[in-house]
């Protein structure tokens, strides 16, 4: 009720300056363009997320001081920070770090192509699906780390038994998650299509595809870390190089600290490597 | 332009399987009907008469179980580009602007670029979404996004709209606009349009004329020409005499079914 203008001329003289400049004069000027930092949590949130790693990093470090745990298992933070300081200095893990990298990224591109296309060929095919669906399911509920023994034997301690470890791993959640993202496609722009007199080509690139590049995102956000995971896995189990193998080494030395500062750089990569994805989702995904 | 051809519908029965079993449901019982070339026809009924799925024939995306539609004078066995169908929801793509939504048709007939984006720019315009065009639809409104629908029916110069409860999903207000704009731009094309609805009113206040159909399965129970001049004005036509009469009328026959059911 307050802002009901008081008098006639008032109201008239708004208008008229109103109109005069293009109409928006009269209102209040907008927000200030707001910038993304808000995404990563105010200055709060940011103090407190370090306040939580200086909490755990202290009672770690307080509990072994005090005898409550055995540092011989756990090391300290001080020991796992100084590991991570000298290895990373002296250059000795670049090499693993290289070879982890080198094979999940080989992994993760080839996986996932394969697991895309996968998808977009059951989706497109119905009776191909119908006929395959009950062996992806099987193949996608088996433990496939189990299968990274047979992957020694067929290819070697080499760089493919652990790429094809990790393709093992992405493959099928984009195969999965392609598939899903097309199915869930709205009908009604399906019937559009249909009536718009689209062929089947036209379809799938103005239809299929697109529809489903959120599910693959979605499932490429996953598949750097199951690749990653895939990857570190046959490492572990036999071969010449790499983060994985390092792990082993640290563990049957009981050098703890260099377990620990080997897991922190794998989880790094891990969020890297998702981050990168991220990354890319958020430009080609404007228009969500 | 196309020169506008007629809609033949003879002797239709229709069944549906019922999911699950080997029973059938009948969906349509013996309708014939005939549209004039440029006639704009609306079909009233209660849910579940068969009303989608008639406009679906007319669409070729369903087969009838007996009988024939015609489109002009072919048999509508399948899609045809001659054809625009609205649907309550938009139904726009998510990742094209509007401009790019209103393009689609055109883009599908390989039309060149210039000649789709001034096509887009000439409808956005008329809609009233001009300044709109490089939004996507996640930043429109319900009824600016039907207002993109609209435009992308008219952009391929059709010589059949079939529209399903277009404006069902619009407020009082904003549905009343847009069917006045609707018929705006119908009365410039006088393509042969299709409007299934639940809204006497608006059948009657936007159709040459109206079909009513009886309960599943449907039947044609009235078939009404409603005379009133156009150009019209929706707003003041709900007071006229000739309105009440028919909306009068119609109310009866459509009460009847709701009364037994
Ligand atoms: N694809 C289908 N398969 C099986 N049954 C269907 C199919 N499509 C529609 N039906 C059935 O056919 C009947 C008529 O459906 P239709 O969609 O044509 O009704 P309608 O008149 O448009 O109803 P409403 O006004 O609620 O939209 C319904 O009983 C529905 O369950
Ligand atoms: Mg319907």
């Amino acid at each position: 009720m307050s802002t009901v203008p008081k008098t006639y001329s008032e109201t008239k003289g708004n208008e008229e300056s109103a109109t005069a400049s293009g109409g928006d004069a009269a209102l209040p000027p907008p927000p200030a363009p707001s910038r993304n930092w808000r995404l990563y949590g105010n200055l709060t949130t940011q103090a407190l997320r370090i306040g939580v790693l200086v909490l755990v990093c202290g009672l770690w470090q307080l509990s072994t001081s005090l005898g409550w745990v055995d540092p011989f298992l756990v090391s300290t933070p001080w020991d796992v920070a100084r590991f991570l300081v000298s290895s990373l200095s002296s250059g000795d893990i670049w090499p693993h770090v290289q070879a982890t990298v080198t094979a999940t990224l080989i992994a993760f591109v080839v996986g996932s192509l394969a697991g895309i296309v996968t998808g977009l060929v059951l989706s497109v095919s119905p009776r191909l699906n119908a006929v395959l669906d009950p062996y992806l399911t099987i193949a996608n509920a088996m433990p496939r780390v189990a299968l990274a023994p047979l992957f020694l034997l067929w290819f070697g301690l080499g760089q493919t038994s652990k790429v094809m470890m990790g393709i093992s791993t992405g493959y099928f959640i984009l195969v999965l998650n392609t598939h899903a993202g097309v199915k869930a496609i709205d009908p009604d722009l399906k019937t559009i299509c249909h009536v718009m007199g689209a062929n089947r080509l036209q379809m799938f690139t103005k239809l299929i595809l697109p529809a489903a590049v959120p599910a693959i995102f979605a499932g490429l956000r996953l598949s750097v870390v199951y690749s990653l995971l895939g990857v570190v896995l046959a490492e572990m189990l036999a071969s010449q190089a790499g983060m994985g193998q390092l792990l082993q080494y640290y563990a049957g030395l009981f050098q703890v600290q260099g377990v620990f500062g080997v897991l922190i750089c794998l989880s790094l990569l891990a969020v890297a490597g998702t981050a990168v994805v991220g990354a890319v989702e958020n430009r080609i995904l404007r228009w969500q | 332009m196309n020169p506008p051809s007629g809609i033949r519908i003879e002797g239709v029965t229709h069944y549906f399987a019922k999911p699950g079993s080997k029973e059938y449901t009948p969906v349509l019982s013996d309708v014939s009907l005939e549209a004039r070339a440029g006639q704009f026809l609306a079909l009233v009924g209660p849910s579940g008469c068969g009303k989608t799925t008639l406009l679906n024939m007319i669409a070729g995306l369903v087969q009838p179980t007996h009988g024939k539609v015609y489109r002009g004078e072919e048999l509508a066995t399948r899609p045809d580009r001659d054809v625009a169908y609205m649907l309550a929801r938009a139904a726009l793509f998510p990742w094209r602007t509007a401009q790019k939504n209103v393009e689609l048709g055109l883009e599908l007939r390989g039309a060149p670029r210039q000649e789709r984006a001034d096509t887009a720019a000439r409808l956005l315009e008329l809609t009233g979404l001009k300044d709109f065009a490089k939004s996507y639809p996640s930043h429109l409104s319900q009824g600016m996004r039907q207002r993109v629908a609209l435009a992308r029916t008219f952009a391929l110069k059709p010589k059949f709209v079939l529209m399903d409860e277009p404006f069902s999903a619009l407020d009082a207000q904003t549905k009343l606009a847009h069917q006045e704009e609707f018929v705006r731009i119908w009365e410039q094309t006088r393509t042969t349009a299709v409007l299934v609805t639940h809204d006497l009113a608006e059948a009657i206040l936007m159709a040459d004329r109206v079909v009513v159909f009886s309960p599943r399965p449907g039947r044609i129970k009235a078939d009404l020409e409603i005379q009133l001049p156009r150009p019209r004005d929706l707003e003041t036509l709900r007071f006229d005499e000739r309105y009440r009469d028919i909306h009068e009328r119609m109310w009866m026959e459509l009460k009847q079914d709701v009364d037994h059911a």
